[in-house]
This record gives structure tokens, sequence and C-alpha cells, in this order.
């Protein structure tokens, strides 16, 4: 079906007929000089019988074809083409996973998907899912289904980027609906086709589980976990923690439609944690939650014996450090005027060789140094009890005051090197020794990482374990599916023909300019 | 269309017409004037008393003809020529229509070097010789006169001739009027005017005592550097003519050339005219000489 932008345009097609008119006259023939015309009689064209016009000139269908492809180029003409390609777009969240009669809902949902391609003889066909979109795979094989139900529930999904809604496709979705951002307004009107599935309603699923060092007993960690139902019905579970030792802790649950619980505990330290919903459901993915607590455990110091006893209390009170020998691998080295560890682990080194003196000036912070670091140390009445060598060329200053360089960060082309002029022994009073704030503050420089709040988390959205459908199942064709063919603007191939008939024309007018030239010249003499 | 050369003619060179002259003396020495009104004219170089010129010695010269004075001066055998008691006047006309300057201005060249070696010849025999070049009238003419000094006026006129491209018609009856006295016509033609400019010959014969008749020609004269339709201008008139050329319009072109020489040469030979249809492909050399040959019997 062909349509038009601006039809005003094709009144130029009445130029047609105006140019026919304009070239009557006939062709303009070459002149050629001879010598006699008595040689040429035989060859004389007979001119026209009485009534009868000459032959327009031929050149009068270039020049009407010309004002014609440019009129109608003008006019914007839109051509209605059948849209034969398609993209699919598999929702991979973690919902679709649920075991319904005949399989996972992705799995049912490919099959279906599958054969309503091969029944609609569509073979131009590109597969993205809605957690990672920019990735396309090309048609739906058996291949490319192992690897969709393989990847599901681990990216969040999100509605099709404007970028990729190109509308020279026909875009499929295959949902079981239950995340509704999925088939909002604004990403369901691009859709040509829904197919919708899932029938299972109930569910219960870890969402979060989280733990961090306990302050009071150092070698146990606080643990907390939260379970969601996303399902439409009250249900009752037992939530077990287990570590590496064996079960933590066991809780029976009871949870309305859509609400939330959380359970704390203490468990030992532990390289992983682990959460499991008994009595399971249809979605046994969310039924479980894994957490990798390595991050918690406590990092290894190699401490110089020369170091003062403040110091050697610091470390020992540290909950995320442990003092170990030195003949022991270590993760820190703490250094008083002896080296206790190589180049390749992070050193703290103190500079204690000259007597106590109290600071005098401007407190000058890096902004490397964190805002609440800051405050606990300003707080502290400290000394100076050393001197630190000139900053070099890589070095960074993490704190002086009254322009006296006193925590530095050197560089060794290793591990990082702190060293500092500050007395660890300063004390404010009998409750508010400084070594351990002081000392916390240099373990977090040497290591790049905050120590004392470290926490383990592992959570999922809470929308995931959302299993229920918002809609019936089946395949629903849109507004936009019903749309067999797709506009297409035809404006450029007519512009891109009418230049080259204009060059043809220009090469003719040309030619026929260089050879009447050399006839005018040849007759000038 | 080719780029006619209108400059100064390449007229031929010493060696050529001195080596044309020697054969084309024989040719002309020889010759009975049977036009009517043949008379005795005087100042012919041939066999006689009166002292006329020098010229180089050529083998069959009578030896006793020998100037040793000369000889020796110029370091090269040197003969007298004397004055003949049957010297004639003779006029040759060139045509220099247009149509003598198409397709590059051939025949216009083969017309002038013919023409040049003629006179040479001609006074190299001791004939007072003039030149007149025609077109719609009398264009340029040198007067008759005799020798080698004559001949340098000649070429003279020649080399400021220049034909027209266009617009330029033959009058060659028109011209007849301006001869005077009797005197023998060599004309330089292509013919291509009304009737074969029969009529004009004619009319000139009247005023001559002998008539020649080269038809200068050129293949190309036949053919059209275009094909499809186009649109002919005569260049002597120019009146138009709408055509289709094509292969066979130019057979019929040939056909219409070989025709007007049929009549023109019928008509010659009818009127006691020496007549010789001359290709420029030819050189100019062997159409003269055998011109010369045939006139011997027309004239």
């Amino acid at each position: 079906m062909l349509s038009f932008a601006t039809p005003t345009w094709l009144l130029g097609l009445l130029l047609v007929p105006v140019i026919r008119w304009l070239h009557r006259g006939g062709p303009r023939l070459r002149t050629v000089p001879v010598s006699s015309l008595a040689l040429w009689r035989k060859a004389a064209t007979p001119g026209p019988a009485a009534g009868a016009r000459r032959p327009p000139d031929p050149a009068w269908r270039r020049r009407a074809l010309l004002a014609a492809l440019l009129s109608v180029a003008l006019a914007g003409p839109r051509l209605a083409v059948p849209v034969g390609r398609v993209t699919l777009w598999v929702d991979d969240s973690l919902s679709m996973l649920t075991r319904e009669s005949g399989g996972t809902r992705l799995e049912t949902g490919l099959a279906t998907v599958a054969r309503e391609l091969s029944s609609a003889g569509r073979s131009d066909v590109e597969v993205r899912t809605l957690g990672n979109p920019w990735q396309a795979r090309a048609g739906l094989t058996p291949e490319v289904v192992a690897v969709l139900v393989k990847e599901a529930g681990q990216r969040e999904p999100a509605p099709p980027p404007a970028g990729l809604r190109l509308a020279d496709r026909q875009h499929w979705l295959l949902t079981d609906g239950a995340d509704p951002r999925l088939t909002g307004p604004d990403a369901g009107a691009m859709y040509a086709r829904v197919f919708r599935l899932g029938e299972a309603t109930r569910n219960v699923g870890v969402v979060r589980l989280a733990a961090r060092r306990s302050l009071r007993e150092p070698d146990r960690l606080d643990v907390e976990l939260q379970v969601r139902n996303g399902g439409d019905v009250v249900e009752e579970r037992v939530a077990l923690l287990e570590s590496g030792s064996g079960e933590v802790a066991r809780w029976p649950l009871r949870l309305e439609p859509g609400a939330s619980v959380s359970r704390s505990a203490v468990a030992p330290s532990s390289a992983g944690l682990r959460v499991v919903l008994q009595s399971r459901d249809a979605l046994e993915a969310d039924d479980t939650l894994a957490l990798d607590a390595q991050t918690l455990a406590a990092r290894r110091v190699a401490v110089d014996a020369r170091c003062p006893a403040a110091i050697l209390a610091a470390l020992r009170t540290h909950p995320a450090l442990r003092p170990a020998g030195v003949a022991a691998p270590a993760e820190l080295a703490v250094e008083c005027g002896a080296s206790v560890g190589t180049a390749a682990v992070p050193r703290i080194r103190f500079a204690l060789d000259q007597v106590p003196e109290a600071l005098d000036g401007p407190w000058t912070w890096s902004s490397n140094v964190g805002a609440a670091q800051r405050r606990r140390i300003e707080g502290l009445p400290l000394r100076a009890a050393g001197r630190l060598a000139p900053r070099a060329d890589g070095d960074s200053q993490l704190l002086a005051v009254g322009g006296t360089p006193l925590i530095v960060r050197r560089r060794t082309g290793g591990a990082p090197l702190i060293e500092t002029a500050l007395d660890p022994e300063s004390r404010g009073g009998v409750d508010r020794p400084a070594a351990p704030l002081l000392v916390a503050l240099l373990v977090d420089e040497a290591l790049s990482a905050s120590l004392l709040d470290a926490v383990a988390v592992v959570e999922r959205d809470a929308q995931s374990v959302m299993v229920a459908p918002r809609a019936d199942p089946g395949v629903v064709t849109t507004s936009v599916g019903r749309q067999v063919t797709q506009s297409r603007d035809g404006t450029r191939p007519l512009l891109v023909a009418a230049l080259l008939v204009l060059l043809w024309e220009l090469a003719a007018l040309l030619l026929r300019w260089r050879r009447e030239r050399v006839d005018a010249e040849a007759w000038s003499r | 269309m080719a780029q006619p050369d209108l400059n100064r003619p390449a007229l031929p060179g010493q060696a050529e017409l001195q080596s044309f002259a020697r054969v084309a003396a024989h040719l002309l020495a020889e010759r009975q004037v049977r036009a009517p009104g043949m008379r005795t004219v005087k100042r012919r170089a041939g066999v006689g008393v009166q002292h006329l010129d020098h010229r180089d010695y050529a083998p069959g010269d009578e030896v006793r003809h020998i100037d040793w004075r000369q000889t020796a001066r110029r370091q090269r055998p040197i003969v007298r020529q004397f004055e003949s008691e049957t010297v004639s006047d003779w006029v040759v006309m060139l045509d220099q229509s247009s149509s003598m300057a198409v397709h590059g201005a051939a025949k216009w060249q083969a017309a002038a070097s013919g023409a040049a070696a003629m006179c040479y010849a001609l006074l190299e025999l001791g004939h007072r010789v003039g030149l007149l070049a025609f077109g719609r009238g009398v264009r340029a003419e040198c007067r008759r006169g005799r020798g080698r000094n004559h001949y340098a006026a000649v070429v003279r006129t020649l080399g400021g001739l220049r034909p027209a491209l266009a617009g330029e018609p033959s009058d060659l009856g028109g011209c007849a009027r301006r001869l005077h006295g009797d005197a023998s016509v060599v004309v330089f033609s292509d013919f291509l005017g009304h009737d074969e400019m029969r009529r004009d010959l004619a009319a000139l014969l009247e005023r001559c005592t002998s008539l020649h008749a080269l038809q200068v020609g050129h293949a190309a004269e036949t053919r059209l550097d275009a094909a499809g339709d186009v649109d002919l201008v005569d260049v002597e008139t120019g009146a138009r003519l709408g055509a289709h050329a094509d292969a066979g319009a130019a057979a019929a072109a040939d056909a219409e050339r070989a025709a007007m020489t049929r009549r023109l040469r019928s008509f010659c030979e009818r009127s006691g005219i020496a007549f010789t249809a001359w290709d420029v492909q030819r050189p100019w050399q062997q159409t003269l000489i055998e011109h010369l040959a045939r006139a011997r019997d027309v004239c």
C-alpha cells in the first residue's frame, strides 16, 4: 500500500505534459557541413506529412522523468512492506525457573515459541534476554535454548533499552508476567506478541544472608537472614542456617503472602554459610542461599619484637587481625626498627627514634583518608616520636601537622609501605589509649580495606521470588502484532534515482555543448 | 569535423619541381595547338637563337649549349636557354570556394601544389604564366609574367590565399571575363557548382586557346562523421537538408559523385577540354603528368 506524507507535491506531475509540449519541435539535430548538398539528395529524410507532427525530442522523456521523480520524492512516499524479522525477548528472571507440570516455565515457553515460529515460517529470528539484552543469539536452536536455561536467574531483568527497539523487526516477549515492570505500559507497547505462561502461585524464597564479625566474640560471626513469601497464600517453612561445621540454627517460619521475616544468629567463623528452606516448593532455586565469608577471616600479622607494648596490645584487640610469629606466613608486617616482612607483604613502619613531643600546627589530611577515620584520630592527644624521611616521587602524604609529615605511603614497587612518626603510646587518659585507633587506621591504609566495617552479604531481588503470574497464560497478539506490514520511507531511493537522471542529463548536455563548440570553432575560421 | 589547415599551403620543393618540369617539358614542347583561334605566340623556351635564361644541365641536353663561363662560376654544369619561336601565355585558375576547405582542406592543399607545379613547369619552358584564384569572383590574381622571379611572385600569391570556410561559392564563368588576350587555361576545381560548372567551362573555352580541367576530389567528401539524423549544411550556399547518415547514404553519395564526374568528363570530351579527375590521395606529379600526356591528344 502506497501512501504519501505531503501529497500536494504530486501536483508537480503536471509538469510532465508541459515538458512534452515544450519538446514538440523535435530533436535538435547535429549540424554537419558538407561540400555540396547535391551529393546527399538521396539520403534526405522525408519531412512530416501534411497535418502530421514531428516526433518530439527524445530528451523530453529524461527531463520528464527527472521532474516526476522529484515531485514524488517531495511528496514523501511511504510503502507498506511485510515485516518478516523477529526479535524474541526472553524473560530470564528467576521466576522463569519455576517448575510447572511440563517442566520449568522457561523450557515450556521456549518450546511454545519455537513451534509458533516454525508454523509462522519465520526464519530470521534473533533471541535476546531481558537480563543481558545486548547479547543477541541467532535462531532458537537447541543449543541456544540450553544456554538460556543455564544462564537464567543470574541477572536482574529490565525492559529492553530504547536502542534495541528497532522498528523494522517484530518484537515477541516470553514471560510469566510475575514482574509487572517488564510488561508495563512503556515496554509492553513494543511487543507484537506476548507469550504468557505459568500457573504456580506458591513460593517462599531466601532473599538475603549477611554476616559480620562479632565485636564481642572475635571468633564468631553475627548472621542475619531474610525470607520472603512470594506466593499468594500463607506458607510455613523451616529455615536452617549451616556453616562448615554443621547446623547453626533452625527457625520455624510462618509467612503471610508477600511478607518477609528476618532472623539473626551467632555462628562460628567459617569460610561459608548457607541457608536452606525445608519443605521445598516449585521454585527450588530460591530455597537456598550461600554466603562466602572468606573476606571476614582474621588476617595474620607479623610483629617486630621491639614494638612497644601498646602496639602489641592494639594488634591483639583488633578483631580482624591475628598476631603470628615471625616465621609464620603473614598478610601484614608491623616494624618498629627491624624488618619482619618482605616487599611483597604490606608493611607498617613506626619511626620511634626521638623523644616524643606534642604536635603543633594545623592538620593536613590526604583526601584518600575517610572522614570518619579523620575524626577518630583528630580527637586523640597524639605526639610525634620520630622523623620521617623526605617524601620521594610517588610517595603520598596521608597526614601532616604543621608541615611535618606524620603518615606517608611509600612507593616501593611492591606491596604498600605505611610509615608513621606518631607515638603509639600517646594517651589522653587512662581510658583513651591512642594505639588501637591509630593501628586500625594504619592497617586499613596498608591493606586498602576497612576491616572493622567488613560485612559479607548475598541477596537477591525481592521481586525475584514473586512467581504468581499477573495475567492468564496464553499467547496474546497485540495491535502492533496485527500490523503485518510496516511503513518504509521511499524518499531516499527516489532522490538517488533523480540524482542519477540529473547526472545523465548533465552528461548529455555536456556532450552536445562540446560537439557544438567544435563545430562553431570550425565555422568561425 | 576535422580542423582544416588553412595556413600557408605546403608547396612542392625545388627538387620535386625540377624533376616534374623536366618531364613536363617534353610533353608541353611538342604539343600541337589545335584549338580554334590557334596562332603562333612568342618567347617560348625552345630551340632558337635569342638567349633567354640559364638552367642546370640535365641528361639529354645539347653539350654545345653548355655555358662554360657560368659552369665555372657556379661549379656545376649550366646550359643556356634560348627563346623559342612558339612560346605562349598560360593562366592557372584555382578554385578558392568553401567546398575546397572541407575535410581538412585536403583538396585546397592538393590544388595549390598542382597549380604551383604547373606554373613552375610552364615558366621553365619560357611561357608567360598568370595565376587567378576565384570564388564568388576573382579573389586574387598574379598577372602574367615569365622567369624564375615570376615564380616567386606566384608562390607569394599562393601563400596569401585562404579559402573561406563557408559562404563562398564558385563562379568560374564570371571570372572568364577577366581573361584578356589568348592564353591556355588550366583550372583546378572540384566542380561542385550547379551543373558541374559545365556552363562556366563553356564560357571559359570561348576565351582561351586551350582548356585543361582538373577535378579535385576527396574520398571523405562522401562520408559523414556522424550517424543518425543530421542536419546537412552546404558550406557554399548555406542551404540545409535533413538526412539520415548511415552506410547507405554514403554509398548513394559515392554514386552521385561518380555520376557527376561522368557527366563532366563526357562534356569535356565533347568540347575538347583536357579533363582529369584527381583524387587527392594520388601524388600530384603522377596526376599532372598523366593529364599532360592525355592532353596532347585532346587539345
